[in-house]
């Protein structure tokens, strides 16, 4: 019987952490609304697969001008979803709402409203949907420990490694278990709450660095990616210096 | 709202049906084979029929064979279209692999200090891969009160050690000797620092670190042949399978393998082997260990469920696998991952 998969790529653009959170500054959401533009769609719209969901959440007290932008995409990005989200709404529940009593396997990936991803990011993490599938493995957690450090205001690209990067898709049985969904734990827990596997045949993901997201720094870890062009494999709509 | 896709189907059957033609050692063979469908190759020549989905090469095995047949190796490897792969497992290695690197696809080595010399001599993104553990998780861990040895270290010294290392390996071995330790698999105590000797066991562990992990309420993690805190040695993983708690002073290495958590509103924590650095007072943090029975326990659930779903040989067969475009997942453990 032929394996039904749901793939849904979860961006948290403007969510609450804490319901105690100040509202979202119009200049922050500018900024996010132009990062995202500039370096995460992109990536989703080059996968050389199509068949996912990508769902963009804002919190339901956002400005309706950022959500309007973001939603300006859907039409040219059909697998595109931007969803309103609140106190009685999470990330987890719009996940849930789509499943349907057919769906063998859910997958669901991280994906920070700033980064990108190789553009064969998406077909990778869903070339391991069979072998869970045909596992005894309840959940399973995919890594990627290979990526980049991509720095806006030089333009310079650095190599990475991280071995709970924060892109990792968590596989799961809906008709056995309510799904938890991939951003419901951290992203460091989830190695060690569930069966991991870490695939080691690309560099999938690309962090920005940039004035807003200080923790994410060039450091010693990071060496100059040896790259022959100003072009970087994977990642077409990535140029360097 | 788009669908479910299609199956993708595997290269393999599932990882058991991976094949590897492996230039190494009969111990690593031993512990790759339970994963894989693995032939050790007798000498450097590959067999006939299909080639294997992959050769892997032990580091060490390159230097015993000499590099022009490893080199040969290599080519005939390449001309069947096999991808090939280097796994550096010890520390420092042989200079001369270097010169061998455009004849892999991939290499990896337990020691994260190896990366940049390797990315320097033209190695295709050389990335960590650390040793994992063998030992069956089948029993759950010994009663606490059951272990009658304090704290074991299974030995391993080398004279050809950088002295900052054995400085710090014997000061943490130093501040465990009041506490009861027990060494094993020591040949010569003479290499021992004097204060340390009458801690050695008579007879040495042979075949037996299981049975002294499983009888210890505390293992000195450190490895027993690489002297090089970028590792995360083998004795951490099998310290956990074992139930054991570990106290270790390879940090950058454990860290680096995951051997970290988020504690809510605490931030990050190294906690699930205790790290020893130059300035650790390693003697109160053993006491601290050896005094809590309760602070072991989680210790040890933690780093077991970790070690489980993260660190065995399986897994690095996985690993290995994705790095050659073969998409197949280890067997899942028997008995209950859940906590």
């Amino acid at each position: 019987m032929r394996l039904r998969t749901r793939h849904v790529i979860e961006t948290r653009f403007s969510v609450r952490i804490r319901m105690s959170a100040e509202s979202f500054a119009t200049e922050w959401l500018e900024q996010r609304v132009d990062l995202w533009r500039r370096i995460c769609l992109p990536s989703i719209a080059s996968q050389t697969v199509e068949d996912f969901t990508w769902m963009v959440f804002c919190d339901e007290s956002t400005e309706r001008s950022a959500v309007e932008a973001l939603r300006s995409f859907e039409r040219e990005l059909p697998m595109l979803e931007v969803v309103i989200t609140g106190a009685d709404r999470t990330p987890a529940d719009a996940v849930r709402s789509r499943l349907t009593d057919e769906d063998d396997v859910l997958v669901t990936t991280w994906l920070d409203s700033d980064d990108a991803v190789a553009d064969r990011f998406v077909e990778t993490i869903q070339a391991y949907a069979e072998p869970f599938a045909h596992s005894a493995y309840p959940t399973l957690v995919l890594n990627f420990p290979r990526g980049y450090r991509f720095d806006l205001a030089s333009g310079e690209l650095y190599e990475d490694r991280m071995i709970n990067s924060p892109f990792p898709s968590l596989f799961e049985r809906p008709r056995r278990a309510r799904p938890q969904t991939v951003l419901e734990t951290s992203h460091v827990m989830l190695p060690h709450l569930n069966p991991s596997q870490h695939d080691e045949s690309l560099h999938a993901w690309l962090i920005s660095i940039h004035g807003g997201n200080l923790v994410n720094r060039i450091d010693a870890r990071n060496r100059p990616a040896l790259l022959a062009t100003g072009a970087v494999p994977g990642f077409p709509a990535i140029s360097r210096s | 709202m788009t669908s479910s896709v299609s199956a993708t189907p595997s290269d393999v059957d599932g990882l058991g049906s991976f094949r590897i033609w492996l230039a190494g050692s009969a111990g690593f063979a031993a512990r790759l084979a339970p994963a894989c469908d693995l032939l050790r190759l007798d000498g450097p020549r590959l067999p006939a029929g299909p080639p294997a989905d992959c050769l892997l090469v032990e580091g060490a095995w390159l230097s015993t064979a000499g590099r022009e047949p490893a080199a040969e190796l290599l080519d005939r490897a390449a001309g069947r279209g096999m991808p090939r792969v280097l796994w550096i497992r010890e520390s420092p290695f042989d200079p001369a692999i270097l010169d061998l690197a455009p004849r892999f696809e991939r290499v990896f080595s337990v020691d994260i200090h190896h990366l940049g010399a390797l990315a320097e001599a033209g190695f295709e993104a050389p990335s960590p891969l650390p040793e994992a553990t063998s030992i069956a998780f089948g029993d759950p861990a010994a009663d606490e009160r059951r272990r009658a040895v304090e704290i074991a270290w299974l030995g391993g010294w080398r004279r050809d050690w950088p002295a900052a290392w054995k400085e710090r390996l014997s000061a943490l071995l130093l501040a465990a000797a009041p506490h009861g330790l027990r060494i094993y698999g020591v040949a010569d105590p003479t290499l021992l620092p004097g204060e340390i000797r009458d801690c050695v066991v008579a007879g040495g562990e042979a075949g037996r670190g299981t049975a002294i992990l499983r009888d210890a309420k505390l293992a000195i993690a450190a490895d027993p042949a690489i002297g090089s805190d970028g590792v995360a040695p083998a004795v951490a993983f099998d310290a956990a399978a074992c139930g054991a708690a570990a106290i270790s002073p390879h940090g950058p290495g454990l860290v680096a393998a995951g051997f970290w958590s988020l504690r809510p509103g605490e931030g990050i924590a190294t906690d699930l082997v205790s790290i020893v650095t130059a300035d650790t007072d390693a003697g109160a943090e053993i006491a601290r260990l050896l005094g809590d029975a309760g602070a072991r326990r989680e210790m040890v659930r933690r780093c077991r469920r970790l070690v489980l779903h993260n660190h065995t040989y399986a897994h690095r067969v996985a690993t290995i696998a994705s790095a050659v475009g073969v998409r197949a997942l280890p067997d899942a453990p028997t008995h209950p991952t859940r906590d």
